[in-house]
């Protein structure tokens, strides 16, 4: 159950056998089935949730009822509505499963506890925060400055996995764009192969 | 077709609550009593289908919108609930305990008996989730004769299963 869990620990932070039980005491195991919520826009993101096992979006749903994808998570991801998370505050984002996925989630409360009794952990979330802020920071620079189709490539080139496992509808709304000119880009890049 | 919007809050997130020993008459009365829209039950007992589903088909009855899976494996009904009833005889219950201890951590569970309780014990067995112990009295015929004994260390989770033995009926001692 925490084998994944682990070995994403492990490469940031090495953890003894006796920092291992601990924290797992403060995770929450917990099975999603396809389509179900993890968190509905409005409520308060009570709980940070890695993926074992499944994929899982976050997105929010403009006043015309379209979806806008902010994030997927699969195997070995983080997701939340980090603010809310933090803050207490309402979620932006909606969060619920593509596929049956398997989750490891903690509150913010076993958070805070964890980190102080495992100070490990806290590094280890300082490096996975960090990497997200380039994250974001760099598909903010890709949003702001790249063509639809540079944006299509250099997604297929860093996350080909996501490219594989997601509707084409989904892609083409975290890449903002429609279908239809998604399905455009992919025939361009197909002939020119 | 509803629209999208309305189609999302159709979907909010709904508390997953697991009843383990479901098709049993006290298992029974719980489901009945604790079914609604705003829940998401995960009807659990062994080799019981046909009971399983006849429960179903009388909360639909009752509650048409109630959503409801039947399962035959207590550690796969657990691990999917975010809250975890256990209703099985009281002899059962420490077996049904190390089945789940992996899969119910920081988890509600409760425990409910017909017979004398067994206090700590189980709280011992499920050291990391929030276990609370329900003693039930009187005939279980009358659900409104019935009294319920609450005991347990966790707060939150003794604000819950008040809150359920309140839906189901129960009259309830809270002894913190």
């Amino acid at each position: 159950m925490f084998n994944l869990f682990f070995t994403h620990v492990q490469e940031k932070v090495l953890l003894s056998t006796a920092e291992q039980e601990l924290v797992k005491n403060y995770f929450i195991p917990k099975k999603l089935r396809k389509k179900q919520y993890l968190l509905q826009e409005g409520d308060v993101c009570k709980y940070l949730s890695f993926v074992e096992k499944g994929l899982l979006r976050s997105y929010n749903v403009d006043d015309k009822g379209l979806e806008h994808m902010i994030q997927f998570a699969w195997e070995g991801w983080w997701i939340a509505d980090t603010y809310s998370f933090l803050s207490g505050e309402s979620a932006a984002y909606n969060i619920d499963a593509i596929e049956d996925a398997e989750l490891l989630m903690i509150t913010l409360p076993h958070f805070e506890e964890m980190t102080l009794k495992v100070p490990k952990m806290e590094r280890y979330f300082r490096i996975l925060f960090q990497n997200n802020i380039i994250a974001k920071e760099r598909r903010l620079i890709s949003s702001n400055t790249y063509s639809a189709e540079e944006k299509y490539t250099k997604l297929a080139e860093t996350q080909p996995q996501l490219i594989q496992r997601i509707p084409q509808n989904l892609i083409a709304s975290y890449l903002g764009i429609t279908p239809e000119t998604l399905s455009r880009i992919r025939k361009n890049i197909t002939l020119k192969k | 077709m509803l629209p999208l919007h309305n189609k999302q809050k159709e979907m909010a997130y709904k508390n997953t609550i697991a009843i383990i020993g479901a098709s049993y008459t006290l298992g029974t009365i719980i489901a009945i009593g604790i079914s609604n829209v705003d829940n998401r039950l995960l009807l659990m007992d062994e080799g019981r289908l046909p009971q399983l589903v006849k429960l179903r088909n009388e909360i639909f009855a009752l509650k048409s919108a109630t959503e409801i899976e039947l399962l035959h494996c207590c550690k796969g009904a657990s691990w999917e609930a975010d809250i975890i009833i256990v209703a099985v005889d009281s002899t059962k219950q420490i077996d049904i305990a190390a089945k789940i201890k992996e899969v119910s951590t920081c988890k509600v569970v409760i425990f409910f008996t017909s017979s004398a309780n067994n206090g700590n014990e189980m709280q011992k067995l499920l050291p990391h989730s929030k276990v609370i112990n329900v003693s039930i009295s009187g005939s279980i015929k009358n659900v409104a004769s019935m009294h319920a004994i609450v005991n347990g260390k966790d707060l939150q989770a003794l604000q819950i299963t008040i809150e359920m033995i309140k839906k189901i009926g129960f009259n309830y001692q809270n002894k913190i």
